[in-house]
Parts: structure tokens; C-alpha cells; sequence
């Protein structure tokens, strides 16, 4: 479903003192369904290696496959349409609209290709998630009348309401508490057995990217797998 | 570090920050300092007009139509009071090849003494005899150049002795014309300005030799104004009012004792009728004096038989008189001469009838009748055969036959016959007939007196002891000798007038206010991204007032630096703005040049003004901005002010006081019909202006109602642009805000300019339905309407068919009108028949006094007011701006006999074409100020398609009266022009402000989007595109763009109403809209903008950052 080929990307131009080379010939690939944490120190490059997975930032080099297309080909429209329709993201801050309600920042994803048609379905869907996120009872409610782990789990259902093929989680548990950090991962976790979709994970927590499939390092811009076990 | 240190690396740090807040508060400081510095400029050069027209003129002794000697002047100087006679006339002037010509000038006959007291202190240069000097203004109108020589052929208003009101006057030989040399240009500090009406506008001058210009109009050693100075600073009024009354000569007064016998002293009046004043101390100082009261009747009838045009004396029966008078003549008997008697056939016993033009003033030539029983016939010898009993008629007196005779009223000369010329030529003007005093005086006593003449039997060595008697008697005040404290006058008049300062604060209001909406915005923005570092300094133990003090200091230096900045600023702004009052604006100071003055007071104010004003903007935002946690601070959190928002949001007083307001501007509105225009104009903006109140808080409540919805789904894109309008409240309806108030202050204000084209036709409209206007240089006494008065100056009736005259007499005063600047003391006033505008229906009252007179208000002049005041009407500009009255308001005047006269306002008119004028009824006019002699001024109605063929005609055959003829329109828009002006300023001042406020918007647009960019970001990562996002942030501020605009218009149009509802108002639509439609896309433009600007980054960057 992914393939990342001798992605480079650095700071600055290569050929003026200061050029700072974050990604350096990486290459890794994705299954659909596949789990994956990423993990390494601050600074090494891992929020930039999702940005390219998801659409959000361009390598210096090297080809992004995703789902047969050459991302780096695309202009910004279709890659919208792209991080739209097949990607979904969640951020450390969850970047909830602070005057919606849950119920309509999880909509929120649909309104970018509004479709008449389909926003009964939409609603029953975005139902459906909440409810399934744990968080029902604070569907009519506003991120300021929620708690830390329950404005996160509304950012996953926001990320979820197009029915992405790929989740890009990035240091989704960085702020909060360990108890609710667990429970947020889980979900990721369990979201990706059971909706079969595939899941890149940044953190910094090891513990937590040990219940993923596979566990990567980013060092020196480059990707060295570990063992899982 | 110490705070110090903390400051000023605080202040260096968030430098770009502070350096645009203190471009905001310069800004305000700089608009506001302007203002003020245009006051002073206009100000300054109001003074300088001053100083330049009076020069070191303190006092004026002003006649006009009376002249003094100039012995007077000698005899002043002999008790060391400077002094100046001038002979100053009305006049016209046109150039020697007939090209230009300049009516209404003045031309003044002058000497040394007179350029002695100009601000030179000395002549520019001599002026000789035929030749003359002009000021800059009449020689920019003669097309005269520099250094060369023009000739101009002058004509001035001939003074008549008697006056011009009087049926005897001649009506010939009214100007004279001279050939001139115009050597030079008389500049401002040698009294180019020259003028003792307190107005800026320069005057037109034309300046002669005095000796020669009496010689002209042969009044040799006569003048009709002197001007005093007081270089030593020790005259004082008194002292000076003693002076006169004791330097002043009977021959000041016209008056003359001549020795007329051995022991007969006579005293006559040049002006044939000794003033009652003179004749009132005659009755006091000399009761055996005798009094002798001669006139010219046109008729003596016994039956069948007439004599004509003879002269009759009614006299005491006094000494040598009582052989022509009998001690027991009754008034109703008469004596005859023997001449009389022979030609009537009449004899004692038979009656004899009198017929006379009454001297009721104005040329009037209605004629009376009285009989009188034959008492007596005397031969024609003695004191009944003296020629000198009858005074010097001018045009009758000094004919050589009866035939040459001139005086003004229609003398059938076919009813003269040989033997009246042959007693013409034997006994010249000796009276044919004999009354007594008392009869005489019912008859012919006028406002000029009641005697021609009065003999004393005293020695002649006595004259000068009889003079002096009489002289002490009357004070000089009575006969127009009264000092006019001119310099205080003027000082009055300038210092009074439009305060321009306060006029441009007003104009530049909005100006101000967005310079200190933009600080405080800019402040709080500044506040608020450092929204961390005070959360930091709350959550290390600092206390709030002591960060405040800290962001005070901090604003202190900002607020400093803004208001030094606004000052410098201020000094080239002042100057564009003076510049566009000598161009664009010229209109709103009258064409005044306006000279750069700034005042140290006026710049502290502005200083202090400026420094206040942003301090107070930053110690509100910060008593606002500090009201937050530590906690609520770092975690940058909106949510819950979100929170507190829907609290808010269930509070109903809001829409209480949105309805009480409502139903104030209902009722306004409903009540508006019972009260005055001006009132209702008033209770219409009013209106307006609670409604912009309750539909703002209307809108307020809405944002709060769209933002606390949970239930409603978001449907689309514009209905979350919609939801995230709610969401910055505050901000939100800062720009509702600005954009309505812009709005309808710019549609409100900008409803008033007219077009004065339209509806011009209409009796209710400024012009009074005339379509012509026009003024003289010399008074005009004949009507015009009349076919003998058209005679008289070779009109044709063909041409003028259609045409009707409302004539006008003018008491001479200052223009009360928007063209001057100063306040005036004394405005010009017109007279007017009443009946000719009453029956018209001429022009619309805004305001009367007397609502019983609702039906016909010109009748308000015919009143009978308490404390005999005179009830006098004005234009609206005129009364408010002009005098600073209103309705009830007494004005004093003095007229030329040193009596006060009360006017009285009991009504407005609307803006018209008689601005700067007062209106009182023509027999008010007679009565109380008999020195106005004619008319000279016309409101004429015509047909519009003649009205330019009619103007041309009378221009022509006119143009020895000096006669300039415009059109009502063009004269209604010349004052029109200040008040369009105005407009103009304000909407360009108020457009700049709206700019200011836009730059506002942009602002805030940008900083909702910095704040949100992460949110933005998240967006585009779930896949919106850039189009979607900028699309949606421009909804957002589109629906306020829309609501703001919505507002103010529809406020604008409630409280312009009346206007649109006027006749006479026709409100710009057009203009308006596109205003509007400005003011809307320049929002619409900032929105885009400043959108495009802050989306233009990296999307990921925002998600980096966090």
C-alpha cells in the first residue's frame, strides 16, 4: 500500500553551509493493515518522515507510493483529495474547533467534499465512531467541556469519519497522562486489527510501540528496524 | 535585572510590535494635533485680515450718507487725537477699453494720514489727481497688472444733499463718471485691505486723492468717515466722545448760521431739512427764535383755478414774521400773496386747497390735499417777498427757469405757464402762500425734520455765541457723529466666529477615533501574544498588578513615542490640509488664503491628547487582558472563554434594552411629525442613531445565538464560516462595529449634499422660486416694476415681459452669511414689502416664533413686539451660524442718528439666497433707518427661458447703477458651497478613518488566522485545499462585512428621511451607494488579503510549531 523509496529530505540547500539532512536514502514499505512506531530521540526527523507519508510535506528526493500513485508527482489538490479520502491524522494536539461540538468536529473531514447524498450516512457514521471512540455522552458537548483523553479520542474519530486506509498518529498520547496515554494507544491499536487499517505511529513512549507489528528507529535519518519482541 | 532593564529589553524585543502600536496612537495624536493646528492657522489668519484691514485704526466716526468737514479732523488733532478723513463712496469701475467691469467697489478718497495708519505706517506711493491705486483683488479683477499703467473709467455714487427717498430729490446726475490712471497695486500692509466691515474677504478698493475726489462730487473739505488711531494708547472712548462733542461744528451737521441782516442770523441745512435734533435745541436755547418750515406743493386751487409747482412757508408768527403770520391765524387759515390772489381771483374768506406729494419716504408720490380759508392777502414785499425762505432744493433752487427744474416726482412742465416762469425769474422760490408752523409741520414734518429754516433777531457779532449754544445742545451722536470702537468690533467679530479647530476635530472624529480604536487593537493583539510570558510571570509569583505595571511602563514609552511621532506628523498633515483648504476646499474658508500658524498650546494639547488617549486604550486593554489565569494563559486554551461566552450568551437584558431601544427610535418617528423640520431632521437622526444601537446589540445576540447552538449541524463549509463568525465575539463585533458606524456616519452625512439645481422653480425652494438676483452699486430709486422707473433707465418692457421685480432696500452691515468667517455684529438687512413675498409664498420657514402666523409667516414681520423691537427673519445659516442666534434672539443696532435699535428674530427660513441678510419690513426699514436711501438689491421673477436674455438686458442698461444680475441657482450653490465642502472634507477625512478601520479589520482578520493557524493547518491536513480554506475565512468575515454594512445603511436611511422626503432635499443616491459599495470592498479587499498573506506559509508549520 506504501512505499517509501531513498526518501531524502533536509533544511536548507544542500549546496550552502547550514543544510540541515534530516532523511537520508530512506526506504520502507507498508501493508495494508500493518502497524507500525516509529520511534527516536526529538529532532531526528520522525514528525517529517509522517508528513511524507501522509501527504503533508514533499521529500528532496526519492519516490512516495501510496497506493499505486507517486505522491511527490501530485499537485496540492489531489493530494488534499488524497490526505482526505484515504489518510487520516492525528496530531498531539488534538486541534479540535473550540465553538463546534464533538458531533460536528468529527464531521468536520466531510465538509472538505461535501456531498448532500451521503450526509445522513455521514452522521450515522460519525455516530457510530464516536460511540465506538468511548465518548457518546460527549458527542453534543465542546473540546472545552472535555477531558484531555476524550478530546484525543475525538481527533481519532475525526481521523476516522472518511474511513482512511492509513492513520498517521503523531506523538498522539505527547500530552497526556500515562493511564489515558494506554487507553488512547489501545484504540489506535485495536482500530487497526479490527478496521484493518494500516497505522503509523511517532512516539517517543518504547512501551507503547511494542504492542505495534513492527517498531522502527529513525537515527541519523535513517530507519533500522527492531525487534518486536 | 532590574525592571528598568526588563523594560527597555522588553521594548527592543517586541519592537515591530510597539512601533505599529505607536504608529496607531501617532496616528490619532497627529489627526487630532492637525485639527487643532488648522484652528490656530485659520485663526492667525483671521488676525492677520484684521490687522491688515484696520491697521492701527482704533475708533471710526462713519457716515456714509451724511458728510462732516474736515475741520473736524483739524480740530481733533488740535486736542491730539490722530486722525484720518476719508471720503468713501460706492462706485464701479471698468477699463478703459470697456473689456472688464467690477460693480460694488469702494472707493476711497484718502491723504497721507489715512496710509499713516495702515500697518506700514506710510504711503506706498503718491497719488496724484486722475490718477488712482487699487488693491491686489480689484486689480486681479481689472485683469491689472504690476508696474503698468491702466486706464479705467470710474463712476461713484453722487451724494445727494436731500435724501434719495424724498420725492424732491433730483433724480438725475445720481453717479459720476471720471477717467482715471491706475499707477499701482496697494498691497496689505498699506491698507490694500482697507475695510470696516468685519468680514476675511478681501474688499475691492480703489484708492484717490481726497482733495480731488471732493472736488468731483463737489463737496470740497467734506468727508463721511474718519478714522482715529491711538498710537499713545492713552484715548480712551470717553475721552474721545468728549473730544467730538466738543470739536464738532454745526457745519458738521450740514447745518449753516448765516448773517442774513444787521440783526438777523438764519440757520439752513444743506441737507434742507434741519435735523430735530438742531431744531429741538433751537426750541430749548432760542424760543423767540423763529421757526420756518417752507415746501413745494404742486398745486394752489380757489374753484376752477390753479396755480402750480409753488413753493408755501409755514412759520411762526414772530418778529419780522408777524406781519405775514397774524398772532391769531388758526391752523386752518392760510395767508396768500398779492401774486396768488391776482392770479387765483381769490380774496380773504375763500378756500383755498393744497395739494402736495406726501414725504412719506420711498419716493412715494401719493399725494394729499388740505384747504385752507383765506385769512389774509399780503402784498409781495417785506419778509413775505424772501426768496431765501425757501431752501436750496437741489434740481429746483439753482434752475435759472422752471423748466430746468429736477426734482424726482413728474412735474407736468405743459402746466407751466409764462407768468409762473416770470415769477420764477423775479422772485425765484419766494413762497405764494402762508400757513402756521403747526399746520406746516402736520403736513410736512418727515424723518429727516420738521424745518427748513430759523431766524434769530440777535446781533450778527452774536453768531457764534448763538452756534455754540446750539451746538452744546445736540449731541453729535443725533446727526451720525458717534464714535464706532471698530478695532474692539473687529476683535469681537474674529474671535467669535467658526472656531475651525474644533470644527476639523469634529470632521476628523472619525479619523481619531479609528487612530484609537487601531492603538488599542494593536495593544491588545501586542497583550495578547505575550499571553505565555504573563501566564509565565502569573505562574512564577508575580503579582497581576505588578505585570500591569510592568506593560505599562512598557506602554508608557509606546505611548510617548506615538504621540511625539503624531506631533511631527502633525506638522506636514496640518499643511496638506491647509493645502487642500487653498485648492479643493477652498470653499470651506470662502476662498480665504489660509496662512500656517501653529500655536505652543495647540501642540501640547495634541500632545497631551495623544499620549493620553493611548495610554488609556493600553490600561483598559490591560484591566481586560489580565483578567485570565496563569493556568488558562500557557495552555493557550479558547475554550474556556468559549464557555463563558455561552454563559453569556442566556443573559435576556441584552435584548430588553435592544427592544427598548427599538421603541425609542419608533417612537421618535412617530412623534417627528408634530415637531419643526429642524426638529424632526433631529429626532430622525435620533432615530437612526438607537436603532444602530439595538439592531448592534441585535446582531451581538445573534453571534452569541449562532455560536451556542449544539443542536444545528454543520451542513457545508459557509455554514462553519458562519459558526466561526460567532466565535471571536469581541473582535467580531469590533467589525460590525466599525463598518456601521462608518456607514451610516458616511450615508447619514453624505444625504445632506444637494442638488441645488433641482427644484429651484419652486416658491418653497432656497431661490423663493426667483430665477434672478440682483444688486446695485448706487441705489436705484426708482421701482422698476413701473413703467416710469423702466423709462428711466432704458429698459425695454418687451424684454422684461413676464418679468417682476421684488425690490429691496439695503441697510448697509456685515455679510452674516457661511462666506464669513467672522462672527458679525451687525449683518446686513434687507427691506422688504411684505405683501410681495407673502403673496408669493416665497421660500419655506424652518422655525417661527408665533405659530398663529403657520398660515402666512411673512406677516410675523408686521408684529408689534415688546420694547419696540423689530421683528426681523433669517435664513437658517444665517441666524444659527452667521449670528449664533436663534428664534427669541435680539440683535443691536445703531443707526446713523447714534440710536439703538432692537431686531428681534421671529423666524427662519431655510437655506436661501438671502443668507446673510436679516429681513424686516420696508416700513420698519423707513422708520428706524432713514439713511437707507433706494434700493439695491432685486429678487426677479421671469420666465426660465428669458432669465439670461432678461439678465443681459438689465446688466446692460443698468451698468450706471453698477447692477450685477445672477442666477438664483448660482447664487443659492455659492453658499451652498461651504456646506458641500464640509462634506467633502468630512467624507474624505471620514474615508480615511474608514481605511484606518479597515486596516483594522485586516488586523483582525490576520490575527484570528495566526491564532488559528494550526487549526488551519489540521484542516488542510484532513484535505481541504487552500481555495476551501480562504473561501471559508472569507465567508466568515464577509456575513460581518455584510451585517456591518447592513446596519449602518439601513440606520442611515431611517435618519436621513426627511431629506429624502423633502422637496428640496434630493439625496445622492448614487454617490451613496457607491460609498457604500467603496467602503464594502475595501473591507472585502483587506479580508482577501490579509487571508492571502497568512495562509501563504507552509502548511506544515504551524503543525511543526506545536
Amino acid at each position: 500500500m506504501l512505499k517509501l523509496t531513498n526518501i531524502t529530505k533536509g533544511y536548507g540547500s544542500p549546496d550552502i553551509p547550514g543544510y540541515v539532512p534530516v532523511l537520508k536514502s530512506l526506504s520502507m514499505k507498508l501493508s495494508a493493515g500493518e502497524s507500525i512506531a516509529v520511534l527516536g530521540p526529538s529532532g531526528c526527523g520522525k514528525s517529517t518522515l509522517l508528513n511524507i507519508i501522509g501527504a503533508l510535506d514533499k521529500p528532496s528526493n526519492g519516490q512516495v507510493l501510496f497506493m499505486g500513485q507517486d505522491l511527490t508527482t501530485l499537485d496540492e489538490t489531489k493530494l488534499a483529495f488524497i490526505r482526505n479520502q484515504e489518510i487520516g491524522f492525528v496530531f498531539q494536539m488534538h486541534h479540535l474547533l473550540p465553538h463546534c461540538t464533538v458531533m460536528e468536529n468529527v464531521l468536520i473531514p466531510t465538509l472538505a467534499y461535501p456531498d448532500i447524498g451521503k450526509r445522513e450516512s455521514n452522521q450515522q457514521r460519525a455516530v457510530e465512531i464516536i460511540e465506538k471512540m468511548g465518548i457518546s455522552e460527549c458527542m453534543n458537548r465542546r473540546p472545552g467541556e472535555l477531558s484531555g483523553g476524550q478530546r484525543q479520542r475525538a481527533a481519532v474519530a475525526r481521523a476516522l469519519i472518511n474511513s482512511p486506509k492509513l492513520l498517521l498518529a503523531d506523538e498522539p498520547t505527547g500530552s497526556l497522562d500515562r493511564e489515558t496515554a494506554v487507553s488512547v494507544m489501545n484504540l489506535l491499536i485495536h482500530l487497526n486489527r479490527t478496521e484493518n487499517i494500516a497505522l503509523v505511529v511517532v512516539t517517543h513512549a518504547v512501551d507503547l510501540a511494542n504492542q505495534f507489528e513492527k517498531v522502527y528507529t529513525l537515527h541519523d535519518g535513517r530507519l533500522t528496524e527492531e525487534d518486536a519482541s | 535585572m532590574t525592571l528598568f532593564k526588563w523594560v527597555i529589553r522588553s521594548l527592543v524585543h517586541y519592537r515591530r510590535m510597539h512601533l505599529a502600536v505607536a504608529l496607531a496612537a501617532a496616528t490619532a495624536t497627529a489627526t487630532l494635533t492637525g485639527a487643532l493646528l488648522v484652528g490656530d492657522s485659520v485663526k492667525a489668519t483671521l488676525k492677520y485680515a484684521f490687522d491688515s484691514r484696520l491697521g492701527n485704526v482704533t475708533w471710526a466716526v462713519s457716515e456714509q450718507e451724511r458728510f462732516f468737514t474736515d475741520g473736524l479732523s483739524r480740530r481733533l488733532a488740535k486736542d491730539n487725537i490722530d486722525t484720518a478723513p476719508v471720503l468713501q463712496l460706492r462706485g464701479m469701475v471698468t477699463r478703459g477699453d470697456g473689456s472688464v467691469r467690477v460693480n460694488q467697489i469702494r472707493v476711497l478718497g484718502v491723504d497721507d494720514r489715512f496710509f499713516s495708519m495702515s500697518l506700514a505706517g506710510k504711503s506706498s506711493a503718491n497719488i496724484e489727481n486722475r490718477t488712482a491705486w487699487v488693491n491686489a483683488v480689484l486689480a486681479s479683477r481689472l485683469k491689472i497688472k504690476k508696474d503698468s499703467e491702466t486706464e479705467v473709467v470710474l463712476r461713484v455714487d453722487n451724494p445727494s444733499a436731500l435724501s434719495r427717498n424724498l420725492v424732491l430729490a433730483p433724480s438725475k446726475d445720481n453717479t459720476i463718471a471720471m477717467r482715471l490712471e491706475v499707477k499701482g497695486i496697494v498691497d496689505d500692509n498699506h491698507f490694500g485691505r482697507f475695510s470696516l466691515e468685519a468680514n476675511q474677504q478681501e474688499p475691492l478698493n480703489l484708492f484717490v486723492p481726497i482733495t480731488w475726489l471732493q472736488e468731483q462730487i463737489k463737496r470740497d473739505g467734506q468727508a463721511n468717515l474718519l478714522l482715529i488711531n491711538n498710537p499713545s494708547k492713552k484715548l480712551t472712548s470717553d475721552i474721545l466722545t468728549q473730544a467730538l462733542n466738543r470739536d464738532w461744528r454745526l457745519a458738521d451737521a450740514g447745518a449753516e448760521l448765516k448773517i442774513i441782516g444787521d440783526h438777523t442770523l438764519e440757520l439752513r441745512s444743506s441737507r434742507v431739512f434741519l435735523d430735530h435734533s438742531i431744531g429741538n435745541a433751537v426750541s430749548e436755547t432760542q424760543p423767540d427764535a423763529l421757526r420756518i418750515l417752507t415746501y413745494f406743493v404742486n398745486e394752489l386751487r380757489l374753484g376752477d383755478a390753479s396755480t402750480p409747482y409753488s413753493m408755501v412757508t409755514a412759520a411762526e408768527s414772530k418778529g419780522d414774521f408777524t406781519n405775514v403770520i397774524p398772532p391769531d391765524m388758526k391752523d386752518d387759515q392760510i395767508v396768500i400773496n398779492q401774486w396768488l390772489a391776482d392770479d387765483l381771483n381769490a380774496k380773504v374768506g375763500d378756500l383755498l386747497t393744497l395739494k402736495y406729494f406726501m414725504l412719506g419716504g420711498w419716493q412715494t408720490l401719493e399725494e394729499a390735499q388740505r384747504s385752507f380759508k383765506i385769512c389774509r392777502v399780503i402784498p409781495l414785499e417785506g419778509a413775505a417777498a424772501d426768496p431765501s425762505l425757501t431752501p436750496d432744493f437741489p434740481g429746483l433752487s439753482d434752475s435759472e427757469n422752471c423748466s430746468d427744474w429736477d426734482p424726482s416726482l413728474p412735474i407736468d412742465l405743459d402746466r407751466i405757464r409764462d407768468k409762473d416762469e416770470t415769477y420764477w425769474d423775479n422772485y425765484r422760490g419766494t413762497p405764494k402762500a402762508f400757513i402756521t408752523l403747526y399746520s406746516g409741520r402736520s403736513m410736512w414734518a418727515n424723518l429727516y425734520g420738521d424745518l427748513t429754516s430759523v431766524r434769530f433777531q440777535v446781533a450778527s457779532s452774536d453768531r457764534d455765541i448763538i452756534a455754540e449754544k446750539l451746538r452744546s445742545r445736540v449731541d453729535p451722536a443725533s446727526i451720525g457723529l458717534s464714535v464706532i470702537p471698530v478695532r474692539e468690533i473687529g476683535m469681537r467679530a474674529s474671535r467669535g466666529g467658526t472656531d475651525f479647530g474644533q470644527l476639523f476635530l469634529g470632521l476628523s472624529m472619525f479619523l481619531i477615533v479609528s487612530g484609537i480604536l487601531l492603538t488599542w487593537l494593536l495593544f491588545v493583539f501586542s497583550i495578547e501574544g505575550r499571553k505565555k510570558e504573563t501566564g509565565m510571570l502569573m505562574a512564577i509569583g508575580f503579582p497581576v498588578k505588578r505585570i500591569k505595571k510592568l506593560y505599562l511602563i512598557e506602554g508608557l514609552f509606546i505611548a510617548l513615542l506615538g504621540a511625539l511621532v503624531g506631533i511631527f506628523i502633525a506638522l506636514v498633515y496640518t499643511r496638506l490640509l491647509i493645502w487642500g483648504l487653498s485648492n479643493a476646499w477652498q470653499g470651506a474658508i470662502a476662498g480665504m488664503a489660509v496662512h500656517y500658524s501653529a500655536s505652543p498650546m495647540s501642540l501640547c494639547i495634541g500632545f497631551i491628547s495623544g499620549f493620553l488617549i493611548a495610554l488609556i486604550a493600553m490600561i483598559w486593554t490591560l484591566h481586560r487582558q489580565m483578567k485570565a489565569s496563569a493556568h488558562n494563559l500557557l495552555s493557550e486554551d479558547e475554550s474556556s472563554a468559549i464557555v463563558k461566552s455561552t454563559a453569556r450568551k442566556r443573559s435576556w437584558i441584552g435584548w430588553v434594552v435592544s427592544i427598548i431601544f427599538l421603541a425609542c427610535a419608533i417612537l421618535l418617528i412617530s412623534i417627528s411629525n408634530s415637531l419643526g423640520s429642524s426638529a424632526m431632521a433631529g429626532a430622525f437622526f435620533g432615530a437612526g442613531s438607537l436603532l444602530l444601537i439595538s439592531i448592534m446589540i441585535w446582531i451581538s445576540k445573534t453571534l452569541n445565538w449562532m455560536g451556542s447552538k449544539p443542536q444545528s449541524s454543520l451542513q457545508s463549509l459557509s455554514s462553519l464560516a458562519l459558526r466561526n463568525s460567532a466565535r471571536r465575539h469581541g473582535r467580531s463585533m469590533a467589525v460590525v462595529a466599525m463598518l456601521a458606524c462608518g456607514v451610516f456616519i458616511v450615508v447619514a452625512v453624505g444625504a445632506n449634499r444637494k442638488d441645488h439645481g433641482k427644484g429651484a422653480e419652486l416658491r418653497t425652494s432656497g431661490t423663493g422660486g426667483f430665477a434672478l438676483y440682483a444688486e446695485s452699486s448706487v441705489p436705484v430709486v426708482q421701482d422698476l416694476n413701473s413703467v416710469s422707473g423702466q423709462d428711466t433707465w432704458g429698459i425695454n418692457p418687451k424684454i422684461l415681459e413676464g418679468t417682476e421685480f421684488v425690490n429691496l432696500r439695503v441697510r448697509d452691515g456685515d455679510d452674516a452669511s457661511c462666506l464669513n468667517l467672522n462672527r458679525t455684529q451687525e449683518p446686513r438687512i434687507l427691506g422688504v414689502s411684505i405683501d410681495t413675498l407673502a403673496e408669493r409664498g416665497a421660500f419655506s420657514f424652518q422655525e417661527i416664533e408665533n405659530r398663529e402666523y403657520q398660515d402666512n409667516p411673512w406677516e410675523l414681520l408686521n408684529q408689534d413686539l415688546l420694547d419696540r423691537a423689530i421683528p426681523a427673519i433669517g435664513d437658517y445659516p444665517t441666524v444659527y451660524w452667521g449670528l449664533g442666534k436663534k428664534i427669541g434672539d435680539i440683535l443691536i443696532y445703531h443707526n446713523r442718528k447714534g440710536k439703538k435699535i432692537k431686531l428681534q428674530i421671529v423666524g427662519m427660513i431655510r437655506s436661501s439666497i438671502l443668507q446673510g441678510n436679516l429681513i424686516i419690513s420696508e416700513d420698519a426699514i423707513a422708520r428706524y433707518f432713514p439713511e437707507v436711501e433706494g434700493y439695491r438689491a432685486w429678487l426677479i421673477d421671469t420666465p426660465p427661458d428669458r432669465k439670461i436674455e432678461v439678465s443681459e438686458h438689465l446688466t446692460a442698461r443698468m451698468a450706471d447703477a453698477g447692477l450685477s444680475v445672477e442666477t438664483s441657482v448660482e447664487r443659492l450653490e455659492l453658499f451652498a458651497r461651504m456646506e458641500d465642502t464640509y462634506l467633502s472634507i468630512f467624507l474624505i477625512l471620514g474615508g480615511l478613518g474608514l481605511i484606518l478601520g479597515c486596516i483594522g479589520l485586516g488586523l483582525i482578520v490576520a490575527r484570528n488566522l495566526l491564532e488559528r493557524q494550526g487549526e488551519l493547518a489540521m484542516m488542510r491536513a484532513v484535505g481541504f485545499n487552500k481555495g476551501s480554506i480562504l473561501r471559508m475565512v472569507f465567508y466568515e468575515h464577509v456575513y460581518l462585512l455584510v451585517a456591518g454594512l447592513f446596519a449602518g445603511l439601513v440606520c442611515a436611511i431611517v435618519s436621513v428621511m426627511p431629506s429624502i422626503r423633502g422637496a428640496t432635499g434630493q439625496v445622492p443616491i448614487g454617490l451613496l451607494s457607491i460609498l457604500t459599495l467603496m467602503i464594502g470592498l475595501s473591507g472585502v479587499l483587506w479580508v482577501v488579503t490579509s487571508t492571502r498573506i497568512t495562509l501563504r506559509g507552509n502548511i506544515l508549520t504551524p503543525l511543526r510549531n506545536e
